[in-house]
């Protein structure tokens, strides 16, 4: 009798805080899906890694048209899962593509970081932030 | 009825070089001068035609950095006076003037006159310690000519440009005083050099000697000792008869129609007499103004003058490296002797290798002053001031200067072909009471010191 | 609010900072009179050129003239603040990048601690070159509200550039401020003292010239002894 009441207190108290933390923690840390870049491998970095948050721009483009091509080429494969034609470009180019073909959508669509905001994706340590 | 004296109108009358000089010491001079309305408009005009790109950018790319002040002589020698910053004393002056556009007051260019002949002697060592390389000195040469064209300019130099414009010279010398003096020192001195002559305007030959009026009035054992240089060094010698006189005080004045009309006379004596060089005497202001900056007003567009003109030093050091002039070296100064690099043709022409090559051939102990060269600094009197009262005590303090660098060279005696720097090196050891230095100018040590070569006649005069 | 920042007021404010400085040349050298000034500038290239150059290159060396030997405060403060305000506006990794997209030219990156040295320096030597103003009594008696109005738009740019870099926490506010500060800086440049960006060698060129054409170029043998 006693252990079973204690048993289930317990539990709902953990389910509770575990429920409730969902409130405390950072919003993105559990539901949004970060990756972290990685094309092209770099060997000497002189930046941090970009955090690139894949669930906020799902969500942008599914409020607008929809259109993965956005930010995936078609392969025979299926999507792509680089951005667009990056591994088509020489080794070289292809930082200057990324930043070239991420900061265009965000001067297009008025949201995100433009090129001068090198370190919100270039982030230090695990600052994964909800951006206004 | 009293005479206009101060107006912006130039002399160019043997009257009106009298009536001021008889105002003794300018006195009624500057007070007319107190009265002297300012043309504004005139002057608007002047500065929009006058004053273009190289001196607006100096005086709006100062950077106010200070590194000025310490490279002049008036900021030095008045206990770090911070009005006498070099940078400070043209921004108050002609930068105000632009600043206004000309409207400014009789009391603004009266204070702009005082800075510019009164705190300034236009020695450009200033420039030199610029990071921007703003010349101040330049810029108060050409606030000098502003100032001139107004008829703010001191007495004595009222006068001087007057002597020019009138006597061809910077003093009341005429062309016959000039030629009868040639006649007399060879008179003087035939006893001792028998074949002694002063050629006039004898045409073809490799030097056209033109000299400082002051040596033809006051010192005229100057020019003979020229001459028995030129005798014993067996060089073609001549002078011409009109255009002989080189210092264009009219330079200091800021007079630059009467610094066209000195060259003019010059270059007319080349065209005349056609020799192969013209050597100037020992002085500083007459090689800036007729070789320096003379080709410009003498309409030369290259600016290289029509043959080449010489410095007396160039000339010595010359004859010394050809062997045509021969020194006794048992006659060589003995005692710790200094050279005064004069500004105008040592900074501003280079010069200095020439008379460090003479020291070589007079000098046993020859000790540099510190800083020398280039970096030397002016005597104190340069620029007019040794000559105007009215900045005599400023001139005095600035004087200390030079002073305090020929003491710590440990010398007593001080090498120095440059008439403005002899008389203010003069002036100091008076002022200072200094009685252990002396100075001299090259001719004298060189007569002294030379090897009379058998060719030439000489009877010694005991 | 970045993207009209760093997009058309960045190219608007990068096109005044480089037309306004050509312009201030050109009218520099169209403004010299050979006359006036009595400089034969076209005559005796030979001469004038060397004679420019080095009267450009020896000031651009720490204790090259008598000038900064002279004055060795006033000269490693000029020098810790320029080598990081011409190197780290070109050489920045950031600037770099959006250099590369704007016009295809890939200048190297500078490694990080060395642009951190570099910022820290030039800061420093702003603050030091903003007291040598306060103490010095030769800079009172020069002191204008322009001089404190470059010392602060150049120390604004740097200052901000360096804390964007270093706070994670307010990084927006501080690369929003950078952005605004650069901006600002390269806007007033051509129309303040800064615009001896160019006008440095203008005006040293020019003395340069004067000196190995007129004042004993041909007499002293070799370049002015700066």
């Amino acid at each position: 009798m006693h252990s079973i009441t204690l048993r289930k207190t317990c539990l709902y108290c953990c389910s509770f805080l575990l429920l409730g933390s969902v409130f405390f923690l950072p919003k993105i840390a559990l539901s949004d899906e970060i990756l972290i870049v990685k094309t092209p491998a770099v060997e000497s970095p002189s930046m941090p890694k970009v955090m690139f948050n894949h669930d906020k721009h799902v969500n942008f483009v599914e409020s607008h048209d929809g259109d993965c091509s956005r930010c995936h080429a078609m392969t025979s494969a299926g999507l792509s899962t680089t951005v667009l034609n990056v591994k088509l470009q020489k080794k070289s180019n292809q930082i200057p593509y990324l930043h070239m073909e991420c900061t265009r959508c965000h001067a297009q669509a008025g949201a995100g970081p433009s090129l001068a905001e090198c370190r919100t994706c270039h982030v230090v340590g695990a600052r994964l932030e909800a951006k206004k | 009825m009293s005479q206009i004296l101060c107006s912006p109108t130039p002399v160019t009358t043997q009257e009106g070089i009298q009536a001021l000089l008889a105002d003794k010491g300018g006195a009624k001079y500057y007070e007319q001068m107190r009265g002297l309305k300012v043309n504004q408009a005139q002057l608007a005009q002047d500065l929009q035609t006058t004053c273009k790109s190289r001196t607006r950018t100096w005086l709006n790319i100062c950077a106010h950095c200070g590194m000025c002040a310490d490279s002049c002589f008036f900021y030095k020698a008045n206990d770090k006076d911070p009005k006498q910053i070099p940078s400070y004393k043209i921004q108050s002056t002609l930068g105000e003037m632009l600043r206004r556009n000309g409207k400014v007051d009789t009391s603004f260019m009266m204070h702009c006159m005082d800075v510019a002949w009164g705190q300034c002697t236009c020695c450009n060592r200033c420039g030199m310690y610029c990071p921007h390389g703003i010349d101040t000195g330049v810029m108060f040469s050409y606030l000098r000519g502003i100032l001139f064209k107004h008829g703010f300019v001191p007495w004595e130099l009222k006068i001087g440009s007057g002597m020019h414009r009138v006597y061809g010279a910077q003093m009341d010398v005429t062309v016959d005083d000039w030629v009868d003096t040639c006649e007399w020192m060879v008179d003087e001195n035939s006893d001792e050099w028998p074949n002694l002559e002063i050629p006039v305007e004898k045409e073809g030959c490799d030097v056209m000697y033109i000299c400082n009026a002051r040596e033809v009035k006051h010192y005229p054992e100057d020019l003979a000792q020229a001459a028995i240089l030129f005798h014993v060094t067996g060089t073609s010698w001549t002078v011409p008869r009109e255009g002989w006189e080189t210092t264009s005080l009219t330079m200091f004045a800021g007079d630059w129609e009467g610094c066209e009309q000195n060259l003019k006379r010059i270059y007319d004596a080349v065209r005349r007499l056609k020799p192969k060089m013209v050597v100037g005497t020992e002085c500083g202001h007459a090689h800036r103004a007729t070789v320096v900056e003379g080709p410009y007003w003498g309409g030369q567009e290259s600016g290289d003058p029509p043959v080449p003109f010489l410095h007396y030093v160039e000339w010595v050091a010359k004859v010394l490296r050809e062997g045509k002039l021969k020194l006794d070296p048992t006659k060589k100064i003995k005692g710790p002797c200094t050279l005064q690099d004069a500004c105008n043709y040592v900074r501003n022409d280079g010069l200095g290798k020439y008379t460090r090559e003479i020291m070589s051939y007079i000098a046993e102990d020859f000790r540099e002053m510190d800083p020398h060269n280039e970096h030397n600094f002016c005597c104190g009197g340069g620029g007019g001031l040794n000559g105007i009262g009215l900045y005599r005590k400023q001139r005095n303090i600035g004087l200390k200067n030079k002073l305090d660098q020929i003491r710590a060279t440990g010398a007593n005696m001080v090498v120095t072909p440059c008439h403005n720097c002899w008389d203010a090196i003069r002036d100091m050891m008076e002022v200072y009471e200094e009685k252990n230095i002396k100075w001299s100018f090259l001719k004298p040590i060189l007569i002294n010191m030379m090897q009379i070569p058998e060719s030439i006649a000489h009877v010694d005069q005991e | 609010m970045m993207q009209l920042l760093t997009g058309p007021l960045f190219v608007a404010s990068l096109l005044i900072f480089v037309i306004g400085l050509v312009v201030r040349a050109v009218l520099y050298i169209k403004g010299l009179d050979a006359k006036l000034e009595r400089v034969a500038y076209s005559y005796h290239r030979e001469r004038s050129v060397p004679g420019a150059a080095m009267s450009i290159i020896k000031w651009l060396i720490p204790a090259g003239t008598a000038g900064w030997r002279t004055q060795p405060v006033a000269m490693v403060l000029f020098f810790l603040l320029h080598f990081g305000a011409v190197l780290l506006p070109l050489f920045l990794l950031g600037h770099t990048v959006i250099l590369e997209q704007c016009t295809g030219i890939s200048l190297p990156a500078l490694p990080n601690n060395v642009a951190d040295i570099l910022t820290i320096a030039s800061l420093s030597a702003l603050a030091l070159l903003a007291l040598r103003r306060i103490l010095s009594p030769v800079l009172r008696q020069l002191n204008s509200f322009q001089d404190w109005l470059i010392l602060a738009l150049t120390f604004a740019p740097f200052f901000t550039g360096f804390m964007a870099m270093h706070s994670a926490s307010s990084y927006d506010l501080w690369i929003q401020l950078h952005v605004i500060s650069g901006e600002l800086f390269l806007v007033l440049a051509p129309f303040t003292k800064l615009s001896h960006i160019v006008l440095f060698f203008m005006s040293r060129a020019q003395l340069g010239i004067d000196f190995a054409i007129k004042r004993g170029g041909d007499t002293r043998g070799g370049v002015f002894p700066w």
